[in-house]
């Protein structure tokens, strides 16, 4: 049974519909990539199911119940956690408080839970009084995934996580993501425009114009000609 | 001279409690209300209607009151925090709801803000209060500063829930949930935070501060029906010089237009009646606020402690 179920969604802002029927399903500890060019629609499948945008069909179950009618943080509540590609961290507030915040939810002292993250990005531990606003773009990257990660949810979703890092920032982050899943079994839903994501997914949808094109394992996107035409124009064969 | 600095420092202290409930909710809640003013004179004059309800305990020592004008304080304050939270429920939830931008809900808060005044007006009547009728004496300090002790009063309760709300805000969850809403609110949304829970905490934060504040005012100077319209010319100016959202802003601008006000109306003041001039420069006094905010915003356009885009 998957984690993440969605059938058919239609999703867009007021009349512009960006969505059309778009289905994807996720396993437990699972990476999957959706790949997609800019304007895609790739962010709008991502807020549609974190619940900030409501679909205007389908549905989507989570762990096997349905989400698509519900507030963010009943969503966040079941165990789906959204990182933003932009914006994605509180600016004023220091990196512990970020991380407080992305404990919301816990009934206890997340300490416990702040260490577990911090042992995953352990380059936050010394900058815990630091605002989040004065943080580099990799170290407020592993901040929104870190926050993210602090109510241990079954399925973390993360827009374009490597967008602006240095190229070897890149293969850190890519890293760190799939520690994640192998240390606390969360699956990974990862939106990307680089095909180096690729290499540390299972599986892999491709949106474009807002309907899924086509859908393969991590070899058979990597060889796929459509891949490569529809979204590199052929020319950034791997 | 340090006369006009003690009560600028008072009055001051007044403008940021008010100026702080005010900056917290054009933050978080996205629009500036004028019905604030109103929750101003509401606090005050519930505290009147309790003080004429419950029995009288003698005042305090040099004090014009006792413990009977603090728990009309506590019950005013819960009086005005219910209106308040009904005006949400009834009113602003639904506007919100309806997806009314902030311009309207400014002018809808208008709205009911006349509203609230008219029914002051039929429950108190227009004519001015007094919460005592006793005339108090002032204590005499050095450097011949001449203080009333309900004006050392005002200045040490005000300034003990500026630091008790700045604590809230910075050490318990859901001061940290208001501070991450007005940061970002969809990604506080996304992180399980309920923005309901935390707009009705806004309002119950605000409630506190606008009703103390209006009753320490009545106490320094007396209730009119008017008197939270008038005071919401200091209280605007207050919270744009210091920042929209800023905490430290608003206190900053409040001392700064507290003291302001009374300095230059003061010395002005003197200096008309050295020249043999006819003229009452206390009402001239939010024209002073004015001038002053029109210098610091050419300077500095989001305020003295303001984000971009504020």
């Amino acid at each position: 049974m998957p984690i993440l179920d969605v059938k058919q969604i239609d999703a867009g802002y007021g009349a512009q519909q960006v969505l059309f029927h778009v289905s994807l399903t996720v396993e437990q500890g699972e990476i999957v990539t959706i790949l997609g060019p800019n304007g895609a629609g790739k962010s709008t499948f991502l807020k549609a199911l974190a619940g900030i945008l409501k679909p205007q069909q389908g549905e989507i179950l989570l762990n096997n119940q349905p989400i698509h009618t519900l507030e963010p943080h009943h969503i966040a509540s079941m165990g789906l956690s959204w990182v933003p590609q932009e914006e994605n961290v509180f600016p004023t507030m220091t990196v512990k408080e970020n991380l407080e915040m992305g404990a919301y939810l816990l009934s206890g002292d997340p300490e416990e839970r702040i260490e577990e993250v911090c042992s995953i990005f352990p380059q936050l531990t010394e900058r815990m009084g630091q605002i989040a606003g004065n943080l580099s773009g990799g170290q407020r990257q592993m901040l929104a995934i870190a926050r993210g990660l602090m109510l241990r949810p079954s399925i973390l979703l993360l827009d374009e996580p490597t967008t602006g890092l240095a190229p070897n920032l890149v293969h850190i982050m890519l890293e760190k993501i799939r520690e994640i899943t192998k240390r606390l079994g969360s699956a990974v839903l990862l939106v990307t425009q680089t095909l180096d994501a690729v290499r540390f997914c299972q599986r892999g949808y491709l949106l474009t114009a807002g309907e899924i094109l086509y859908s393969d394992t991590q070899a058979g996107l990597l060889a796929n000609e459509n891949v490569h035409d529809l979204y590199f124009g052929g020319a950034s064969k791997v | 001279m340090f006369d006009l600095l003690i009560s600028g420092i008072i009055y001051g202290s007044i403008i940021t409690l008010g100026a702080i409930g005010l900056t917290l909710m054009a933050d978080i809640l996205g629009f500036f209300n004028f019905s604030y003013g109103e929750y101003f004179s509401l606090g005050a004059y519930c505290t009147l209607l309790f003080l004429g309800i419950l029995p009288q305990w003698g005042t305090f020592p040099e004090l014009s009151f006792g413990w009977s004008m603090l728990l009309a304080i506590l019950f005013s304050m819960v009086l005005t925090i219910l209106v308040m939270l009904l005006a949400d429920k009834f009113f602003f939830k639904k506007l919100r709801a309806m997806g009314a931008t902030p311009l309207f809900l400014a002018l809808a808060s208008l709205g009911l803000s006349f509203m609230l005044r008219a029914l002051i007006y039929i429950a108190w009547g227009p004519e001015v209060r007094y919460y005592t009728s006793t005339i108090q004496m002032s204590l005499e300090l050095p450097l011949g500063i001449f203080i009333k002790a309900d004006e050392i009063f005002i200045f040490f309760s005000a300034m003990a829930l500026v630091m008790l709300v700045y604590i809230f805000l910075n050490k318990t969850k859901m001061g940290k949930a208001m501070r991450a809403m007005s940061c970002n609110l969809t990604l506080a949304k996304a992180s399980g935070i309920q923005t309901g829970k935390v707009i009705a905490w806004t309002w119950i934060i605000s409630g506190i501060l606008v009703s103390v504040a209006g009753t320490l005012y009545a106490i320094a100077v007396q209730l009119r029906p008017d008197m939270g319209w008038t005071f919401l010319i200091p209280l605007f100016v207050a919270v744009i010089m210091g920042g929209i959202g800023s905490f430290w802003g608003a206190m900053v601008g409040g001392m700064t237009i507290g003291i302001t006000e009374e300095l230059m109306s003061g010395l002005l003041q003197d200096l008309f009646f050295a020249l043999d001039v006819n003229v009452d420069m206390s009402i001239y006094r939010p024209a002073i606020a004015f001038i002053f905010v029109v210098v610091i915003l050419l300077f500095r356009p989001h305020g003295i402690f303001g984000k971009k885009g504020s």
